[in-house]
């Protein structure tokens, strides 16, 4: 497995994916700290206030009124909008995974080097190993940006801003779960992105909808828990213990499952 | 006795309701280079694929090195392989290709990139982009490729399609230089009878999943040259009577009812009335002469009927 990673790693950063990637991550926090608020990408998603479901706003302008204490916070409402690291994350994937499937390589690897279980669990740790380290790059990025360009006033300690970054982790791993998983079924480039491209605010509208026309619990209580971007908002302001394990505990089972579909697709899949 | 590399045994891949390969047996020695034989659609890539791991078995079972399931999958370092067109990142360039997969298989001797590309004659353009490379130099580093790692079996498919007449004379010697040098043992599969019989040495003859013959090439050679051909219901007596009142020993009984005699001094019309004389019952005396094309062509005629 480390003869892979040495490998890949080499390919990756002679590619300009990568670069793309880390370039849209840069620009993302560049912008929220130059205007100092937020920017999301897609579908604005519904959040929680009290018991009832209403539709999404910033937390500047909802949840706190003191306004020394928001300032502070301005990493961490990056941070909440860090469903925008969804689309550098399918690039990430795809720069893993799907060039293998696009330029046919993997019949190279699976025929000379390891065995289609070991490729498996190879490309499933790198995307998440990776992803894991994107997200980090993100968020301290944006910290380090916003420390240098707008000061102490906006800037809060950085064990805050790692110790949210390990709470949104696993929801995020598990939307990279997601995208081995759609990377595995599609194995086509245009078929992955035209349908990972769009899927999380499709979701959002879709779900949405369903709840609006039939009010359903089940529905309201994934809404209020576990929908992606509300998730993010309550884990990035340090939400209660309980929350924080439901979230953890979501997030391995979506990987869980996401990566047994994918090896039950692999392993059936004939290689061309 | 000579090292078996790879046997299949009853080897079958079926597709729903059909029958990409219908247990095929094969078995290549060290040092072999083996021709796989037949036309497009044969079941010649797909008896590849499920060789080197791309696909699984329905039924039979196939050894790589006299090794089995889970433990041939070990083996595959000690493979090199060129399996349908050869496909790399364009993107890099043919050294920073062949480099990925040094990094892949472990290879730190990193000369053996100049040596795989100066086999392929690509040396001057280590540095072109792949996606520049026209379809013989992707041919070329395909087989680069396949030599990474001194394998001490490599696995071709089709490997001259898209090459011209002068890359596949070279090519044809880069096969026989690696046999005779390196020791490595080569499956070749072509549906160009002629490229593939100028270089192999043992050959397998399949046509619609099915495997019609095995066979050497001096045998293959004694199948298709000039000969005169006696059907006769008893081959026995027309071997002894060729033997002690001809003096012609240079012949083979084919099956129970046909005797190739391949001693040029032999005449048809000698042959016919001496073996009349001796109440040997004839039912056709003819010449026979096939080229390599019509061999194939008789084989599977043979098997359809």
């Amino acid at each position: 497995m480390i003869n892979l990673m040495k490998a890949d790693l080499y390919r990756i950063f002679r590619g300009v994916g990568i670069y793309i990637a880390i370039a849209l991550v840069m620009i993302m926090s560049v912008a929220s700290v130059v205007m100092k608020e937020p920017g999301y990408i897609g579908n604005a998603s519904v959040t929680y206030e009290g018991d009832t479901i209403v539709e999404a706003s910033g937390f500047l302008s909802d949840e706190s009124s003191d306004e020394s204490e928001e300032n502070k916070l301005l990493v961490r409402s990056i941070m909440a909008a860090n469903i925008n690291l969804y689309y550098p994350l399918i690039l990430v994937v795809f720069i893993i995974l799907m060039s293998d499937f696009s330029n046919k390589t993997l019949k190279n690897t699976l025929t000379s080097a390891v065995s289609k279980r070991k490729y498996f669990a190879y490309k499933l740790l790198m995307s998440l190993g990776c992803s894991a380290v994107f997200i980090i790059f993100s968020n301290l990025f944006a910290y380090i940006l916003n420390y240098i360009k707008n000061g102490s006033e906006y800037t809060e300690p950085i064990t805050n801003i790692l110790k949210a970054t390990a709470l949104q982790m696993p929801m995020l791993l598990g939307i990279v779960g997601f995208l081995v998983f759609m990377g595995f079924l599609t194995r086509k480039t245009a078929v992955y992105n035209a349908t990972a491209i769009p899927f999380v605010m499709l979701f959002q509208i879709i779900i949405g909808a369903i709840y609006r026309l039939s009010e359903s619990k089940l529905i309201e209580k994934f809404l209020m828990h576990f929908e992606l971007q509300t998730a993010l908002d309550r884990l990035a302001y340090f939400p209660e213990s309980q929350y924080c394990l439901q979230c953890l505990c979501f997030g391995v089972v979506e990987i869980a499952v996401f990566a047994l579909l994918s090896w039950v697709i692999f392993k059936k899949t004939e290689v061309k | 006795m000579r090292e078996i590399v790879l046997q299949t045994k009853q080897l079958t891949k079926r597709y729903r309701s059909f029958t990409a390969l219908d247990h095929a047996d094969m078995t290549v020695y060290r040092g072999d280079i083996y021709g796989l034989i037949g036309r497009n659609g044969a079941g010649k890539t797909t008896m590849m694929k499920l060789v080197t791991g791309l696909t699984e078995q329905t039924e039979g079972e196939y050894s790589i090195f006299g090794k089995t399931g889970s433990a041939a999958e070990k083996e595959k370092r000690r493979i090199g392989c060129l399996i349908e067109n050869p496909a790399f990142f364009g993107g890099l360039s043919a050294y920073q290709n062949l480099r990925y997969y040094c990094y892949q298989k472990g290879i730190t001797d990193l000369k053996q990139i100049d040596e795989a590309l100066e086999l392929v004659q690509l040396t001057d353009v280590r540095n072109k982009k792949f996606r520049k490379f026209s379809l013989g130099m992707k041919q070329r580093l395909g087989i680069a490729f396949a030599v990474l790692d001194n394998p001490d079996l490599i696995i071709l498919d089709e490997p001259i399609n898209g090459l011209d007449p002068i890359g596949i004379s070279e090519l044809r010697d880069t096969f026989r230089k690696l046999s005779q040098e390196r020791g490595i043992t080569l499956i070749i599969s072509s549906h160009i009878l002629s490229e593939l019989y100028a270089v192999a040495n043992r050959f397998l003859f399949i046509d619609k999943g099915k495997v019609l013959k095995e066979v050497t090439k001096q045998e293959l050679d004694l199948e298709c040259s000039r000969c005169l051909v006696v059907k006769t219901d008893d081959t026995k007596k027309t071997a002894t009577i060729l033997e002690s009142m001809l003096n012609i020993t240079d012949y083979k009984v084919v099956d129970i009812g046909e005797i190739r005699i391949y001693d040029e001094s032999a005449k048809p019309d000698i042959l016919n009335k001496v073996l009349i004389q001796n109440d040997v019952s004839i039912s056709g005396i003819y010449e026979s002469g096939v080229s390599l094309e019509d061999y194939f062509k008789q084989l599977v005629g043979e098997v359809r009927s």
